[in-house]
């Protein structure tokens, strides 16, 4: 093969731009510090690179959750602590108060120190964080909790505000004030400013009132329409002086529609005070099934009560007789539900669950059974801080998690992403020790010609 | 060079040297095809190459569309943590309108790496139209000087550098005619045919306001060869114009189109900080052609923060953050509008599609660069010059020539011996 002037040229050309274009490209990575400068240089590994990237900002939102959180909870156990410090405070001051020998004089100054333990409990309810009431559920624009004369009433809501610590698991940040300090949804669960307020009025030689709320609710099955509403779950009980919380509930009882198809009957309780509630409900025999005559549903604690679907006693029959809640101590204040409310036309029926009646009942027997309650108290807001202690336990688990998730995909992508400095900055100088020779020889070869040696 | 006829003198054969009978190209035919070919590829992917260098360049390696994405789903889970507050709301608008802001300059960088595309066009087809024009003119001077037993090869030498040109531009393949003319098709678009050219006419604008490529016949038969041309820098340009850089911008429309509906659907579930269902939160866009270009955040919610939809019911205001969490979740959500991808992922893929193109196309560049640089070092070993070697034969030549007047001046000293022995 012929070698002429114009292929040495072409070649030394070609040579010194691939020699350059290594060097210019090193030298890019060299100055940037980054192995992938386009996504043509790597466009898997770029496209990797920015996915962790976002995985990495999806890490420090986490953190910044938790970091938002925590402040909320650690308030949360520490304003539960100060109400469980003032329950004790209240159950020293109570025991003091217990024998016969204190004065009436006493007892009453007692009372004013317990009324002050309970603003203080309000006013520990009613705490804020970055102006968010930390009992108040979702509405924690207003404090939560409203205080007139000792009676205590929850504005807010159940909300749950929940945040997101990882990318599959959420955090509850808040405890909704009305489960906290009125036993709301929990199962025995006691009101504690109710618990203060009767004490109060125990040690000022009043009654505590206990009070018992009820609704009368069909199953769900039934779909809402016309027939069933708060105004037509009419009870007769009433307030009374005689009232000693002894009273049965028969059988289960079913209620039938006007199409014969067998609904569940379900009586809701709601209460407070001490005494236990004993009710049994008398129907006519058509309507009740199964079960035994004589069984007792006992209201010690909010709940619900179920009287199941039972046979087809009554199938077809197109209107109810009167149900009736019978209270079996006085005989007198049984809550009847008419068979007309309970008498449905075709088979859209209500199933209003605020058909809500309350019994309200005078306890007499001093402040000895509120001695107990506190206990229940106490253990209530204990089990709820224990509840914040394991959610603040889990802040710290998920913190350490991250960190450790973080620093092993921002390896991963330093790997993919950065330059090796070593090998970029030895790769950097044979390069140009390439280009050099590569120039030095180009341009010994280009001046060569025989017309030099020719004179 | 053709010895002479030699002369006999007294039965000697005497040589009479060399006689010139004409100037030949020294060219191997097969070479010339396979680099008319290689120019016609090279000038193909180097197109495409520096269009999808300009493409890349609308996606920054860093800070682009998806550090905005992941800056507006931060936040919203900041929005989420305190659904209350305006600072919150005021961040979040921000981020919006600057993911918005990113989306617009992505695709207007797009839309001028197209409208870049459209103008190389225009200058493409501009010369191409000379070097036809200059090709059919060489073809009828070759034709007449070689008909007369003219040579004609500094034509030739002029039409093959015009001809490189031209399968540069079209990837056109050219047939030489027995009279030394050629003719040239391009996509069975009959370019040159003897002497005659036909030219291609980019004036006339598409309803897309690109242009279009009008074939013209050298008997100014017209039609639209857009679609026609596959081959060569041009055909890239219109590949590129029309198929590649429209497939990004589509893929990065229907990107900013379900993020808009989701967002919004979303949005709507919920309650603002005053209580009444959630407006929009992006302007909706209705198609997907284009959506990417206007992408902004409702300037009634821009106006006013509390309109952010954070509540999931009216009666949760303020503290519910149940919404916020579910448009944060949009972040992990899959979507059938993105072929079941996350919007992240979405814009990855694209990212890599954009990446992996030009990867491609830079190797198989150099590639043939490579392969176009060995043959043309092939072709110049046939063709080329070199100095020395010509220098050599020079010397060679003149050595001869001496040793011949050497010769004469033997006889001529014999002449002058005889001469003045005559005396």
């Amino acid at each position: 093969m012929r070698i002429t002037q114009q292929s040495i040229t072409a070649q030394v050309n070609d040579g010194l731009q691939q020699a350059y274009r290594r060097v210019a490209k090193t030298q890019e990575q060299v100055t940037s510090g980054l192995r992938i400068n386009h996504f043509s240089d790597d466009p898997i590994g770029a496209t990797r690179a920015l996915d962790l990237r976002s995985v990495e900002a999806s890490i420090a939102q986490y953190q910044r959750n938790i970091d938002n959180t925590t402040p909320f909870l650690t308030m949360t156990d520490q304003k539960l602590g100060d109400v469980i410090e003032g329950l004790t405070r209240a159950k020293e001051l109570a025991l003091g108060m217990v024998n016969d020998t204190n004065t009436s004089l006493e007892r009453q100054q007692t009372a004013k120190e317990i009324h002050q333990i309970l603003l203080q409990m309000v006013s520990s309810a009613n705490t804020n964080v970055d102006n968010r009431f930390i009992f108040g559920g979702f509405k924690n624009g207003l404090a939560p909790f409203t205080q007139a004369g000792g009676v205590v009433n929850y504005i807010g809501d159940n909300g749950v505000v929940s945040t997101q610590i990882d990318a599959a698991s959420t955090l509850p940040a808040n405890i909704p004030g009305n489960q906290v300090f009125q036993g709301t949804g929990v199962v025995g669960g006691v009101g504690v400013f109710d618990v203060m307020r009767d004490l109060e009025t125990v040690l000022n030689g009043g009654s505590a009132t206990n009070t018992l709320s009820m609704a009368v609710n069909l199953d769900s099955s039934i779909v809402a329409g016309a027939g069933f509403t708060p105004a037509n779950a009419v009870g007769t009980e009433a307030t009374s002086a005689t009232f000693l919380g002894e009273a049965n509930f028969t059988a289960p009882v079913t209620v039938f529609d006007s199409i014969g198809q067998a609904h569940n009957l379900t009586v809701l309780f709601a209460k407070t005070g001490a005494t236990t509630f004993k009710y049994r409900v008398v129907a006519n025999s058509n309507e009740i099934t199964g079960g035994t005559p004589g069984d007792l549903y006992q209201v010690s604690t909010e709940g619900t009560l179920v009287f199941t679907a039972g046979g087809a006693l009554n199938a077809g029959a197109s209107t109810l007789t009167d149900i009736t809640l019978n209270n079996l101590a006085d005989g007198a204040n049984n809550i009847t539900i008419t068979a007309a409310n309970l008498s449905f036309a075709g088979s859209t029926h209500s199933a209003d669950p605020s058909a809500v009646l309350t019994l309200a009942q005078t306890d007499t027997n001093g402040f000895n059974p509120q001695l107990g309650r506190i206990d229940a108290a106490i253990n209530q807001l204990d089990t709820f801080r224990a509840e914040v202690g394991a959610r603040l336990n889990r802040t710290q688990l998920s913190t350490n998690a991250l960190e450790v998730f973080k620093s092993s995909t921002m390896a991963q992508r330093s790997k993919l992403e950065d330059a090796d400095v070593l090998s970029v900055y030895s790769d950097f100088s044979r390069y140009q020790q390439a280009l050099q020779a590569a120039l030095k020889s180009a341009a010994e070869v280009v001046q060569m010609s025989l017309l030099d040696f020719l004179r | 060079m053709t010895t002479a006829f030699p002369s006999f003198e007294g039965g000697l054969t005497l040589g009479q040297g060399v006689q010139v009978t004409g100037v030949q190209r020294v060219v191997d035919r097969f070479f010339e095809a396979e680099l008319l070919s290689l120019h016609g590829s090279v000038g193909f992917t180097e197109a495409e190459s520096s269009a999808l260098a300009g493409v890349q360049e609308s996606f920054p390696i860093s800070g682009g569309i998806d550090a905005a994405l992941s800056n507006f789903f931060s936040a919203l889970s900041d929005l989420a943590n305190n659904p209350s507050g305006l600072q919150e709301r005021v961040a979040l608008i921000g981020k919006a309108q600057a993911l918005g802001e990113t989306l617009r300059q992505t695709r207007a960088s797009l839309t001028a790496a197209q409208h870049n595309l459209d103008n190389n066009l225009d200058s493409a087809a501009h010369g191409l139209n000379q070097a036809l024009s200059q090709i059919a003119a060489l073809n009828r001077q070759i034709a007449l000087n070689e008909s007369a037993n003219q040579p004609a090869n500094d034509f030739r030498d002029q039409r093959q550098v015009l001809l490189q040109d031209v399968t540069r531009l079209t990837g056109a393949t050219t047939r030489e005619d027995p009279d030394g003319q050629v003719t040239v098709i391009a996509d069975g678009l009959l370019l040159v045919g003897e002497g005659r050219a036909a030219t291609l006419d980019t004036s006339q604008l598409a309803p897309s306001g690109l242009h279009m490529v009008m074939y013209q016949t050298p008997d100014g038969l017209s039609f639209d060869a857009t679609t026609l041309l596959r081959g060569g820098e041009i055909g890239a340009t219109l590949n590129m114009r029309d198929t590649q850089v429209p497939a990004f911008t589509t893929t990065l429309d229907q990107f900013a189109k379900t993020l808009v509906d989701e967002v919004n659907i979303q949005h709507a579930l919920g309650f603002d900080l005053t209580g009444t269902a959630g407006g929009s939160f992006f302007t909706p866009i209705a198609a997907v052609a284009g959506a990417a270009a206007v992408v902004q955040v409702d300037p009634t919610l821009a106006a006013d923060p509390r309109l952010i939809a954070a509540a999931q019911t009216s009666t949760g205001v303020p503290g519910d953050n149940r919404n916020a969490l579910a448009l944060v979740n949009l972040q992990s959500t899959t979507f059938a509008a993105l072929g079941g991808m996350t919007l992240k992922d979405h814009f990855l893929s694209l990212l890599g599609n954009v990446g992996s193109s030009a990867q491609t196309i830079d190797n198989s560049l150099n590639f043939q660069k490579s392969l176009l640089a060995q043959v043309q070092a092939r072709r110049e070993s046939v063709s080329g010059v070199n100095i020395d070697e010509e220098m050599t034969k020079l010397i060679l030549f003149q050595r001869s020539f001496e040793a011949s007047s050497r010769l004469v001046r033997t006889a001529d000293d014999m002449y002058q011996t005889l001469i003045s022995m005559v005396r």
